[in-house]
């Protein structure tokens, strides 16, 4: 007579031996380099290497916790990237429940096509179309306005609608390639679901509140989370193409600091401490987002 | 299941013991020869630019010539021209960086020395080299160069001879219609250049003219003018320059406010907008670089578009801190180092000299005489095609070319045919240029080339690098602004945050340097002898 | 069933809000295809707006003919479609089983997993385990280090939770074993997600741009995105390898956007492909059936 913990070992054993090379690489590839970690507390330098590099404990994170500057920088990425989840999250889900109330194929088609493109385009290229658009001498919006208005705006100089630019590039040229996830999601929702409640009587509107909504909730949350982890990324393209000193109280991050000094100064062991900081403040967050995600009974884990 | 395991298993495997052999050696493949010759690598800049036809930047006639006649077998390592420190930093840190590493930057090659990656070589050379080691006794500047603080040599250098890099072009059939003479002196530049932007110098009906630039060259052409640079020398003390600083941001700020220049130029990186307008016939002062043969192009369009332009190449005009000239190619440029880990180092040292002899240096460049070249009435050789798809990437396998041998010239100056109304023009502008830029009478600003300045120690390099950023932001967004934030407010802005991270611990260590090595180190006086 | 007047309105306002959506991202492109085929002349003057001026194939002639384009697209090819396979059989095999509430030590595996996404050990240590390994100039060190993004797995995993439980216990009480389980019922029903998550990784390997730089040694083996930034790096005059007339005759900024248009349109030649997946009603097959 079988027992339910033989049944439930018989029923893991196939998965276990699905998930060992996964864990093979897990361990290796990701938790391996993770001992490099270390060079946050040493004073890394090329001779000694990583094992023979003298300690310093935390007198990187003093630096960088003292000093005004990088106080501003990290002020300036949390900001940003708040702002950009708080104010970006919301397009794709929309733009996907847009797309999926959209009954002519051919339009849905070309328009997800369309939407979708962006997100190929560098920040290089994106970044040349936007100062087309924005520049204070030739962009194409101050031309029309010097004609209808008979004035010029300094977009990009300004820190409230370099603020803006930043959002909406980031939004356009991201939402498209994310709607694509809600998409999936929305085309898994049983259409059952919808002739029913059709046959009941209840109109569009109730229909997305009561069907597509929830059928999507799950797959949002998970963004929302998952998004928490990497609050911190700041884009470094974008913040390159798009900063300029006029806004750099606002536009200089981490990412371009890491980048100016690490990559290019070699002061690995004070970009690493930074680089480190920026994961515990995502792990802290993530954790607080799963918390309260929990409480909707929509947890990660 | 496991059936599909085990086949994982054995693609993994398969996949590994193909992925090690990827890794081999090319220039470990080598018939009985190699018993002669030593075995070294060297970097190799990659701008991704040899035709498809002639090999890779790794694998091409001049690394199989050099591997046949020179003395070493040399394993190549393409490093990306522009995201070079990078690549260097992930090999050092492996300990697979080359044997030789080429970079043009001093910073990085100063980190390298003092992480103790950089071989001292003055005894190598002393008892192996011959034909670099000539070099270094006939141009003693390379040698005070290369020489560290600590009296190694770490470094190697090739002779360029004192040329001009950046100019000042002016339209000077712009002048003619106006009524104006070339600008001598920054307030007459500032006249001249409002004229170009108010009174419609091209006679097309339209407002559409900027005087000058504010972008990459044009911009740092300004600084020089009024001695811009910092640390200076003032009353033979070494100090920051802040009143210099105020004088150019207040000039440039005058140029923005007056609707002289382009409004968008922060956003122009690396000048890019500026050469259009230039080229479209809308600025009348512009800055560019006549080394490389691109700039004579530039030149080329200007004059295809405009048939009626004339270009003057003029002196940067005296400010109140004097005359002077910016952006020169130094006569001694330094280039690379050793690796610390070198196996053969003496293969490096002959591989080294090998590269410092002309004869070499003109078959990499210039290739065989008669089929590739031809000699010039100087006695130079003129490559026949001047746009060789052979030669146009040689410089970056052997950067040791030294054009000094060459008339002190870059190669497609001594390949120009005269023949060509264009460059013709062209020549004369670089004449020009020569004439302006390399007296002692209008000298360089700074108290050495840039590039020659002493590596900052670690803690300070850090403040300087990141506050120095922090400057130029404070001092770009003033010349942006308008009436809201004056020059005078942007620079006590800038002092502030100079002396909140202690950058006066930066001017007491360069005021120390040069009170200790102000008779042994190379100055800008050096500059204009050899 | 007739739509009311409240949800005519709504159909015209989507149908508008989405067609703005779409032009506001496609008319850029419009103007790269229009700047790649114009004459250089136009370019530089600044004219070329949506249509290409005087049409002129230099721009193309000089970017097939001064690099190495077509060397670096069939590793582009090479390096993605091998990518994708990889990581989404790797993906699939981790994701499965921790989708399974009666997996051992769940929590404790997905927690693990998601705390690498948090952490990273920064490009020195990886360049090292990658040398170690001997896969430093292969391809290898791009699918290997990359073979699982956690993030695309975790949503895998969130389907195949969501995937009703009814049809797993059919099919086993119909004696399936855990294989046959995976093979005929949960990827097939799973298709929308499975074909997303290519996507997503396909497009990952495809703009693979800085780990091709670090880990290559061959030139050779540098695939389209390395190219075409190595382009747009070299300030505003790529310096190509061709004669020096066609050299003079041609506009950066037209090759430029040659070579943006040569990476962006196989992606937008496959796409229409893969999009039938992502239709209402994907689910009615595997129910009713």
């Amino acid at each position: 007579m079988e027992t339910s913990a033989s049944r439930r070992f018989k029923q893991n054993v196939p998965l276990l031996w699905m998930f060992i090379p996964g864990a093979v690489f897990y361990l290796l590839f990701k938790y391996t380099p993770m001992a490099g970690l270390v060079i946050a507390f040493k004073d890394y330098n090329l001779y000694d290497g990583i094992v023979r590099s003298p300690w310093v404990g935390l007198d990187h994170f003093r630096l960088i916790f003292s000093n005004d500057l990088t106080i501003d920088i990290i002020v300036n990425t949390l900001w940003l990237s708040l702002l950009r989840l708080v104010v970006g999250f919301p397009f794709p889900i929309l733009l996907a429940l847009l797309l999926n109330e959209v009954r002519a194929t051919w339009f849905k088609r070309s328009v997800q096509t369309m939407v979708f493109l962006p997100h190929f385009f560098s920040w290089v290229i994106v970044g040349g179309i936007v100062l087309t658009l924005f520049s204070q001498e030739s962009g194409s919006l101050n031309i029309l306005l010097e004609r209808w208005f008979g004035y010029t705006h300094s977009f990009m100089y300004q820190v409230p609608s370099w603020i803006t630019i930043y959002l909406g590039s980031g939004i356009w040229k991201e939402a498209g390639f994310s709607a694509i996830i809600y998409m999936a999601a929305l085309a898994a929702i049983d259409p059952v679901l919808y002739e029913a409640a059709a046959i009941d009587g209840a109109s569009k509107w109730r229909q997305i509140w009561h069907i597509t909504l929830p059928g999507v909730s799950t797959v949002v949350v998970m963004m929302l989370i998952l998004s928490m982890g990497s609050i911190m990324e700041v884009s470094f393209d974008q913040i390159y193409i798009l900063g300029n000193p006029a806004v750099s109280s606002v536009s200089e991050v981490i990412s371009t600091w890491v980048y100016q000094l690490g990559l290019q100064g070699g002061q690995f062991s004070l970009t690493t401490a930074m680089g480190l900081f920026e994961s515990l403040v995502g792990l802290l967050l993530i954790l607080t987002a799963n918390q309260i995600a929990r409480r909707m009974g929509k947890e990660l884990w | 299941m496991v059936i599909v395991y085990i086949l994982l298993c054995s693609v993994t495997l398969l996949g590994c013991s193909t992925a090690s052999s990827g890794e081999s050696d090319p220039a470990g493949k080598d018939g009985g020869k190699s018993a002669a010759k030593g075995k070294m690598s060297a970097a190799v800049y990659d701008r991704g630019n040899v035709p498809a036809d002639q090999g890779t930047i790794r694998d091409n006639w001049a690394t199989k010539w050099i591997n046949e006649a020179g003395p070493a077998e040399v394993n190549f390592v393409p490093i990306p021209r522009f995201s070079d420190n990078e690549k260097y930093n992930t090999l050092f840190a492996a300990g697979s960086a080359p044997d030789i590493v080429w970079s043009y930057g001093s910073d990085f090659k100063g980190q390298l020395i003092t992480q103790r990656q950089a071989m001292p070589i003055e005894d190598l050379i002393n008892e192996t080299s011959t034909t670099y080691k000539q070099l270094l006794e006939e141009y003693p500047g390379l040698k005070k160069l290369t020489t560290a603080p600590d009296g190694h040599i770490y470094q190697i250098g090739r002779i360029n001879g004192l040329q001009p890099n950046d100019a000042l072009f002016i339209r000077a059939d712009w002048l003619k219609a106006l009524n104006l003479s070339v600008p001598q002196t920054t307030e007459e530049l500032f006249e001249v250049a409002k004229a170009f932007a108010t009174e419609d110098p091209d006679k097309n009906g339209a407002d559409d003219t900027y005087g000058i630039s504010l972008s990459f060259i044009t911009n740092s052409l300004i600084d020089m003018m009024f001695g811009n640079i910092s640390p200076v020398v003032e009353n033979d003390e070494l100090v920051n320059g802040w009143d210099r600083k105020k004088d150019a941001l207040a000039f440039k700020k005058q140029l923005f406010d007056a609707g002289i220049v382009n409004k968008d130029f922060l956003n122009d990186k690396d000048g890019a907008n500026a050469k259009e307008e230039w080229v479209t016939g809308k600025l009348g002062i512009y800055g560019g670089s006549i080394d490389g043969i691109d700039e004579m192009q530039v030149f080329a369009t200007l004059m295809s578009n405009n048939p009626d332009a004339e270009v003057l190449c003029i002196a940067l005009p005296a400010s109140s801190y004097g005359q002077f000239s910016g952006g020169l190619i130094p006569p001694i440029q330094v280039v690379g180092i050793v690796n610390a880990n070198a196996k053969d180092p003496e293969a490096v040292m002959k591989y080294v000299d090998f590269l410092s002899d002309k004869a070499n240096m003109t078959k990499l460049a210039y290739g065989d005489e008669g089929t590739d070249y031809t000699l010039t009435e100087a006695g130079y050789p003129a490559l026949k095609q001047p746009d060789n798809p052979k030669f146009s990437w040689t410089n970056d396998v052997n950067l040791l070319y030294s054009p000094a041998f060459f008339g002190s010239r870059p190669a497609y100056i001594n390949s120009l045919n005269l023949e060509n109304p264009i460059e013709k023009a062209w020549l004369e502008l670089y004449d020009q240029a020569t004439e302006n830029y390399l007296s002692p009478d209008r000298p360089y600003p700074g108290v050495t080339f840039t590039e020659f300045r002493p590596v900052l120690p670690k803690e300070l390099q850090t403040i300087s690098s990141t506050v120095n950023g922090q400057i130029d932001n404070i001092l770009k967004k003033a010349i942006v602004s308008g009436e809201s934030y004056s020059s005078d407010q942007a620079i006590v802005d800038a002092q502030n945050a100079w002396k909140q991270v202690g950058g006066e611990k930066i001017d007491a260590w360069w005021q120390d340097w040069y009170t200790t090595n102000k008779d042994t180190a190379y100055l800008t006086k050096d500059l204009y002898t050899k | 069933m007739r739509a009311s007047a409240g949800e005519k309105v709504f159909y015209a306002v989507n149908y508008l809000v989405l067609l703005i959506a779409g032009m506001l991202c496609f008319l850029p492109l419009v103007h790269i295809f229009a700047t790649s085929f114009s004459d250089p002349g136009m370019i530089m003057a600044g004219r070329v707006t949506l249509w290409p001026l005087q049409w002129n194939w230099d721009s193309y002639k000089a970017l097939f003919m001064g690099t190495r384009i077509m060397g670096a697209f069939g590793n582009s090819i090479v390096i993605t479609l091998v990518g994708v396979i990889c990581s989404m059989t790797a993906s699939i095999a981790v994701a499965y089983p921790l989708s399974k509430d009666y997996f051992y030590c769940r929590r404790f595996f997905s927690l693990a997993i998601i705390f690498t996404m948090i952490f990273s050990g920064g490009l020195i240590p990886n360049y090292l385990l990658v040398k170690s390994l001997g896969l430093v100039n292969t391809y290898w060190a791009l699918w290997l280090p990359g073979l699982i993004s956690t993030y695309n797995m975790w949503v895998m995993k969130t389907f195949f939770q969501n995937i009703p439980r009814e049809l797993e216990d059919a099919a086993r009480i119909d004696g399936c074993g855990e294989l046959r389980l995976i093979m005929r019922i949960v990827l097939p029903v799973s298709v929308p997600m499975i074909v997303a998550i290519s996507l997503f990784y396909g497009v990952a390997y495809w703009n693979n741009f800085f780990n091709v730089l670090i880990y290559m040694n061959d030139t050779s083996k540098y695939n389209l995105a390395v190219l075409v930034q190595q382009m747009i790096f070299s300030a505003s005059n790529p310096q190509l390898a061709i004669e020096p007339d066609l050299q003079r005759a041609i506009a950066p900024e037209g090759v430029k956007a040659a070579g943006v248009l040569v990476m962006v349109m196989p992606i937008l030649i496959a796409y229409p492909f893969v999009q039938k997946h992502f239709v209402k009603g994907v689910m009615i097959g595997s129910l009713k059936g």
